[in-house]
């Protein structure tokens, strides 16, 4: 589930956290791996929020969005 | 919600409206029925979505059942996990947000399913660290309503076809694991047909899978994206034999296109399609198609005599007809061929109003009753496109057939596009909700007296729906008068 191509953002969601999911998305349809998107922060759904545009606009790609846990290496 | 609709399927689209001519009680009663439940609480027919999701639980050992919401208090006292799942979590699908927008009331679905989220015993339950997962064919809308996902306390929104992560994430929450807050899943964790597991009881009116996805590609529409796949045979008979021994005689069988169950492409395969047709029957005594594209019907039966086949096998004393949902969706051979270019095939787009009407004749002439769909803000659509459409309805009024209006809501290929708003209703839009809801209540009234409605026990049943019927068309003649068009 948690294996894939793992991009570290923030919850605020900068442009270069959308940047770096969005070249995660587009590796992940040429390699058909999922897409981990690990949130810096307590409140993942607003991170969600700011993505919401870009998980739309995903039709084939798994993706999963999680709370990073302390101490893991991006 | 969890209700079979008296075993009428099309019952069910009352739930997408608030409810009107009569109080909110009846009207759940007329279009969601409790279901019999065990003395656990356990539904004797499921929802099939839910039943795949518990079957894949239980092959892996989990201990996982599916609750009637009435009955879940005693069992959320000690379960770890709830898992939900619903058709229209907040009613943004269609209809039901033409109707929300139509009524200014909010329909029964989005607020039944609210009324079960706040309920004291789930509130209490999450304080003591239940973890709940939300999926199923609505699930997309929490990203649209991220304010109830946190309101509810949801932990995981799951999208897409589940069988292959759910385990992984019921695990990893019956462990205490942190679980992702999102899932969505894409093409490389379809599973196959094989990983598709058996269902393990009975789904709520018999509904059987027999193939996903679809090969038409129109951008609208989120199956298409998905993966073809045909069930064996033998693997939906097992399905058939599960409802059978629950005494279920009356069964849908489930595509996006029932009549390209073993095809080659477009092109449908008569000898599978008889096959399976013929192992229904064995186990049902009625059946419908959960849909059927037009372009399908017109075609098989032209070379292959297909659909005069199925129905001299199928209908007979016990079932005189075959209810399908069918989608028209526009009379405009423009947008048909921007957004769904192969909707008419093996037809070119240019004869799609041709195609629908030819269908709507074959069906009528076959005893076969469709529910069509039509939208209304279609991306790019133009007032000639909406005129055009209001025609094809015109020229479908001959034919038995409900026909409801579905306002454009962003899926598929179209998810990133903008909705359809009651703000952006036109005249033409109106005549085209017009026409539909006049054909709708002059077939829904033959079709409730002499089709769907047999017997003394379904007498009452009937006798209100034509007493909403009623209220509807005067409700509409009222507001038409208001608006000067009568």
């Amino acid at each position: 589930m948690l294996e894939g191509i793992r991009v570290r953002i923030t919850q605020q969601v900068r442009d270069e956290d959308l940047e770096r999911v969005r070249e995660a998305f587009k590796r992940a349809l040429h390699d058909g791996r999922r897409v981990v998107i690990e949130v810096n922060g307590e409140d993942v759904i607003e991170a969600i929020e700011k993505l919401r545009e870009l998980l739309l606009n995903n039709f084939s790609v798994t993706v999963v969005i999680k709370r990073a846990c302390e101490g893991e290496e991006e | 919600m969890m209700s079979n609709h008296h075993g009428k399927e099309f019952l069910g689209f009352l739930t997408t409206s608030p409810a009107v001519g009569v109080p909110e009680r009846v009207w759940m009663w007329i279009c969601a029925p409790k279901l019999k439940v065990d003395r656990e609480g356990r539904p004797i027919e499921a929802p099939y979505g839910m039943r795949k999701v518990e079957a894949a639980l239980l092959e892996a050992g989990i201990s996982a059942a599916i609750i009637d919401p009435d009955h879940l208090a005693k069992h959320l006292k000690h379960a770890k996990v709830l898992m939900i799942g619903h058709h229209d979590y907040f009613a943004m699908c269609s209809p039901s947000i033409e109707w929300w927008a139509i009524t200014g009331r909010e329909p029964v679905n989005s607020k039944s399913f609210k009324a079960l989220m706040t309920r004291p015993e789930i509130r209490e339950a999450k304080k003591r660290g239940l973890v709940i997962i939300a999926g199923g064919p609505a699930a997309w809308q929490w990203l649209w309503r991220t304010d109830y996902w946190r309101e509810f306390g949801v932990d995981t929104v799951v999208d897409g076809e589940c069988e292959k992560v759910i385990v992984d994430l019921v695990e990893a929450a019956l462990n205490g694991d942190p679980l992702p807050a999102y899932v969505y899943v894409g093409t490389s964790d379809v599973p196959s047909v094989e990983e598709i597991p058996t269902i393990k009881g009975a789904s709520v009116n018999g509904l059987v899978e027999i193939m996903r996805g679809c090969p038409r590609g129109c951008k609208f529409c989120p199956v298409t994206i998905r993966p073809l796949r045909f069930y064996p045979l033998e693997k939906i008979e097992k399905e058939l034999r599960v409802n059978y021994a629950a005494g279920i005689k009356h069964g849908i069988i489930h595509s996006e296109d029932v009549l390209l169950y073993g095809a080659r492409g477009l092109e449908p395969n008569p000898k599978a399609l008889l096959k399976l047709h013929e192992l229904v029957k064995k186990y049902y005594e009625t059946f419908a198609w959960s849909h059927v594209t037009l372009a399908c019907v017109k075609y098989s039966q032209e070379k292959y005599r297909l659909i005069t086949k199925i129905t001299e096998r199928c209908l007979d004393e016990r079932q005189r007809y075959l209810g399908v949902e069918v989608g028209i969706e526009t009379g405009s051979v423009r947008l048909i061929k921007e957004i769904m270019p192969a909707k008419a095939a093996p037809y070119p787009p240019e004869e799609w109003p041709n195609v629908v009407e030819d269908a709507f004749a074959i069906m009528h002439d076959h005893n076969i009753v469709p529910a069509a769909t039509f939208i209304l803000g279609l991306p790019g659509e133009k007032e000639e496109d909406v005129i055009a459409t209001i025609e094809l309805i015109e020229r479908l009024k001959d034919y038995r057939s409900l026909i409801v209006p579905m306002f454009f809501v962003p899926l598929g290929a179209l998810k990133d596009r903008g909705w359809f708003r009651r703000e952006m209703i036109t005249d033409v839009h109106i005549e085209a909700l017009r026409k539909a809801m006049w054909h709708t209540a002059k077939w829904a009234e033959d079709i409730v007296s002499r089709i769907y409605f047999r017997g003394l026990k379904q007498a009452p049943l009937k006798l209100l729906i034509r007493g909403v019927i009623a209220y509807i068309k005067w409700r509409v003649r009222r507001v038409e008068r208001q608006l000067g068009l009568s």
